[in-house]
């Protein structure tokens, strides 16, 4: 299927968000951050068992990882200068994607917190809440970036697929199956909907070549 | 009967060109743009979109600002209040235009008696 065109209103309007690769990037470093925690758990049983090193090793890692994904992101950003511009966004836009932004930690963060809070109190939330606030979200954010856009419908709809698996216990419920599943996600919904997205902004700025009007 | 398309204000020339007219309107939804932006948009060469934007900014439509990002020249390009409303009383003409010719057709349609 050939992904939608925008008009030059509605690319200037959004063209921030239309950066796709610097979502796809950020998506591909939750991916290795996946990947590596899978084979080196970081869970508090894992920790306990090899001791402080391990957790200083498990920090020290992250932060490598989460700096070399800011490194790639301010780079994909400068790229994206150099080859498309720069569009300043009115402040009501700058405020609407603070929002939409913020909207996105919550519905992340809030369920985990509910998970650690349970979990310290020796219970288990039965189903991935963080995959049906994330998956409500991913909708909101359609809704933001306009009908174009479905592939976030199709993104948000696995993810509530995702959610309603959780509640007839697939994966088993735990607080690190749900951290687990929902940043394999996020990572993936991330890389998928940043490279939909950047193939939606390249097709609607062409290279300088075939002009919409010649005479000066 | 006069047609009603004779009731409508002739079409401003300066914003109804093509490119123009692309111009104003990327510009008016956002806050400014720079020239790489709003070349890709209008795919015009670098020599006919300086014109366009000389054009529209000896008029007042646009206000253009000449700064160093990085030690790099950029050319900041925002909509002026009098460019917001020249492009959308632009559009309103041409909206205006089009119902008119529906009006007309509308009338063609109809059987005589």
């Amino acid at each position: 299927m050939q992904t939608p065109k925008l008009q030059p209103a509605q690319v200037a309007a959004r063209f921030r968000d239309l950066q796709g690769l610097r979502q796809a990037v950020a998506g591909v470093g939750l991916l290795l951050f996946f990947v590596w925690e899978m084979f080196f758990p970081l869970s508090s049983s894992s920790i306990r068992a090899e001791g402080i090193g391990a957790e200083l090793r498990a920090a020290a890692i992250l932060v490598a990882g989460a700096v070399l994904t800011v490194v790639a992101v301010l780079w994909v950003n400068a790229w994206y200068q150099r080859s498309y511009g720069r569009v300043e966004q009115t402040r009501s836009q700058k405020r609407l994607g603070k929002l939409v932004g913020l909207g996105g930690v919550l519905a992340v963060m809030g369920p985990f917190e509910v998970d650690v809070f349970t979990q310290n109190d020796g219970h288990v939330v039965p189903v991935n809440l963080a995959m049906f606030t994330l998956a409500v979200w991913i909708l909101g954010y359609w809704l933001y970036m306009g009908r174009p856009f479905w592939h976030y419908i199709v993104i948000a709809g696995l993810g509530l697929l995702l959610g309603i698996a959780s509640i007839a216990g697939i994966p088993p419920s735990s607080f690190d199956s749900h951290i687990r599943e929902t940043t394999l996600y996020l990572a993936l919904a991330s890389i998928a909907g940043g490279v939909i997205d950047h193939v939606i902004l390249t097709r609607s700025l062409s290279r300088p070549g075939s002009p919409v009007g010649l005479e000066p | 009967m006069a047609s009603s398309l004779e009731d409508i204000d002739p079409l401003d020339r300066l914003v109804h060109e093509p490119a123009r007219l692309v111009v104003l309107t990327a510009l008016a939804s956002c806050a400014s743009a720079d020239f790489v932006f709003l070349q890709r948009v209008t795919r015009l060469t670098n020599g006919n979109l300086s014109a366009h934007l000389s054009k529209l900014n000896a008029a007042g439509l646009v206000a253009i600002d000449k700064r160093f990002i990085d030690r790099k020249p950029n050319t900041r390009v925002a909509i002026t209040a009098k460019g917001r409303h020249a492009v959308d009383e632009h559009w309103t003409r041409l909206e205006q235009l089009r119902e008119g010719a529906r009006g007309l057709k509308h009338q063609e349609g109809k059987p005589r008696h």
